[in-house]
């Protein structure tokens, strides 16, 4: 028995020599808020470094693209600001297709009210107005769609009083899309469309959940303020405005 | 500041006195007062961000929220401040570095990576907005950087990214090693298939408890840390900062990201071991700087638990 104690004893011991693990005795904790109130100013050699980058920013912001007619604001049915980049983006992305994806013919685009987070204002428009307009990194993407899926989609559009669109007619009865058309015709059910939209609605954003059934998705890998930019510039290097114009695309019925 | 610390000790050795058998306290006795003599305590200051998110400047002065708030200039004042007065300090990120202001869609992360490995960051881990501009987007960036990404569920194997991440690191900091693994969130359905290729994402819980068992037994890691990506809670079960946090058994604390979750304090859980893990997240824009000291003596007997208090 006394054996056995001191044996215990000595392997206690042991194991009490072997504790040269490292243990936490006491943590103390700060998370300390970076404001006016802290008593370091900023640091010289940090903000060296970030001045001929904020500088250079600052000059790339501030490069005029072009001149507007008039505000562009954003609204529904229709607006002019939804007209405008609507329009836009169908034309460039027919461009973008014959280019990189030359059997793809498309015939709408879709961009949604809630994406527009600044107006275009009258006058010169600058980087600076576009990355206003635009400030989330969305990518254009190409979908092929079931007509019965684009019109599930317009029934959506309709529902929200309307969005921004080009290529298409409807009118908003009792939050539906009625005499809806495509390029000029009317929408046929079991025909196919491709639709150039942004990732983010592909994806079922706002509401869009119809696109989720699409049947071929084609990511561009363009972003959508890129090609919104290098619009603008055309415009004007062409000397021309930015201009748009209400023409019922989407109207309330009687 | 090492008053409570020394009282810290004295009342686990009186609990432990009262548990335990009478040699183990006697032992306990010496080792403490041994410690308490000699002040033998190593001081670990870990400071951290997270979804800083390209905010190079402070938020301006007409902004609705946060105005003139935040500024990595600013932080890089305090951060030389701490490295002025304390010895032991490990400089960490969380991700999502990359994404919110101009800055980033210009210069695409090249200014926050210099101004990072200009500072000193000693590591970071990868977040998904890292992947905005595609496997391509990180490449090209990833010489700007003179720290390391440590990735610890993310193969990227099959990418152009295979061996430019390390899975994890071993710091030496006054004599402690501190072994630090990196969890990054799922990324399917949150980042465009295009942008991660070929990365595959392993189970975050399964790739932790390797990781922990990793870097305390073969690399002789005294403290671990698990720099996250994951988010800090769920209403779903879907993983994180928490499910990690409560099913380790090895893992000494997390610091998080991805949820943009401003904790007041770090967050103190009971892990698998039942032994204490602390779980801290400075919500975004780099508006906050996460400090935790670690008060660590080899010289004590293990004790159960350990008090974390605030610094004043």
């Amino acid at each position: 028995m006394r054996k056995f104690f001191l044996l215990l004893v000595f392997a206690m011991a042991l194991a009490a020599c072997k504790q040269h693990t490292a243990t936490v005795d006491q943590v103390r904790y700060q998370n300390i808020k970076l404001d006016s109130t802290l008593k370091v100013s900023i640091d010289p050699k940090i903000e060296a470094q970030i001045k001929p980058y904020r500088d250079s920013l600052q000059a790339q912001m501030s490069q005029k693209l072009c001149v507007a007619s008039e505000d562009l604001f954003a609204g529904r049915p229709e607006s002019l600001l939804g007209n405008f980049v609507s329009d836009l983006v169908l034309s460039e992305g027919k461009v973008l297709c014959q280019k990189k994806y030359p059997d793809i013919h498309p015939v709408v685009s879709y961009m949604n009210r809630g994406g527009f987070r600044a107006p275009i204002p009258k006058g010169e428009v600058t980087v600076k107005s576009i990355f206003e307009l635009m400030p989330f990194e969305n990518e254009v993407v190409l979908l092929k769609l079931k007509g019965s899926d684009l019109r599930r989609l317009m029934n959506h559009m309709a529902s929200r009083g309307g969005e921004g669109v080009a290529g298409m007619r409807l009118g908003i009865r009792k939050d539906k899309a009625i005499k809806c058309k495509v390029d000029g015709a009317p929408l046929d059910n079991d025909k196919t469309y491709w639709m150039i939209t942004s990732d983010y609605l592909a994806d079922g954003g706002d509401g869009s959940k119809s696109l989720s059934k699409n049947l071929q998705r084609v990511n561009t890998g363009v972003k959508l303020r890129d090609m919104i930019i290098a619009h603008m510039r055309k415009l004007g290097d062409e000397g021309k405005m930015a201009t748009a114009k209400l023409d019922g695309r989407i109207y309330h019925a009687k | 500041m090492t008053g409570g610390f020394i009282m810290q000790n004295r009342r686990a050795f009186i609990k432990n006195l009262a548990a335990g058998s009478v040699g183990v306290g006697l032992l306990g006795e010496a080792a403490v007062s041994l410690a308490a003599q000699s002040n033998e305590y190593i001081k670990l200051t870990v400071l951290h961000t997270n979804d800083w998110h390209s905010h190079i400047d402070p938020f301006p002065a007409d902004a609705p929220r946060h105005a003139n708030e935040g500024g990595i200039a600013r932080r890089s004042a305090l951060i030389n401040q701490i490295r002025k007065e304390e010895e032991n300090v490990l400089l960490l990120d969380a991700g999502d570095v990359f994404q919110g202001t101009p800055y980033f869609n210009f210069y695409k992360g090249k200014i926050e990576f210099e101004l990072m490995s200009e500072i000193g960051y000693d590591a970071a881990t990868i977040g998904n907005h890292e992947f905005d501009n595609g496997l391509e987007g990180i490449d090209s960036q990833l010489p700007h950087a003179k720290f390391p990404f440590i990735c610890s569920n993310y193969d990227f194997s099959d990418t152009i990214l295979a061996g430019k991440t390390i899975p994890n690191k071993v710091f030496e900091r006054g004599g402690l090693r501190i072994g630090v693994y990196g969890l990054g969130v799922e990324l399917d359905g949150l980042v465009a298939p295009d942008n991660f290729g070929k990365t595959r994402y392993l189970d975050p819980l399964k790739v932790a408890l390797e990781q922990e068992k990793l870097l305390r037994e073969q690399q002789g890691a005294d403290m671990v840390i698990c720099l996250s990506h994951l988010g800090y809670k769920y209403r779903s079960d879907k993983v994180s900062d928490q499910i990690i946090a409560d099913n380790t058994y090895a893992t000494d604390l997390i610091i998080g990201g991805h949820t943009h979750t401003f904790l007041e304090h770090p967050e103190m859980h009971t892990n698998k071991a039942n032994k204490q893990i602390l779980v801290n997240q400075v919500g975004w824009a780099g508006l906050l700087l996460g400090r935790i000291d670690f008060y660590v003596t080899r010289r004590g007997h293990a004790k159960s638990e350990y008090t974390a208090i605030p610094i004043k």
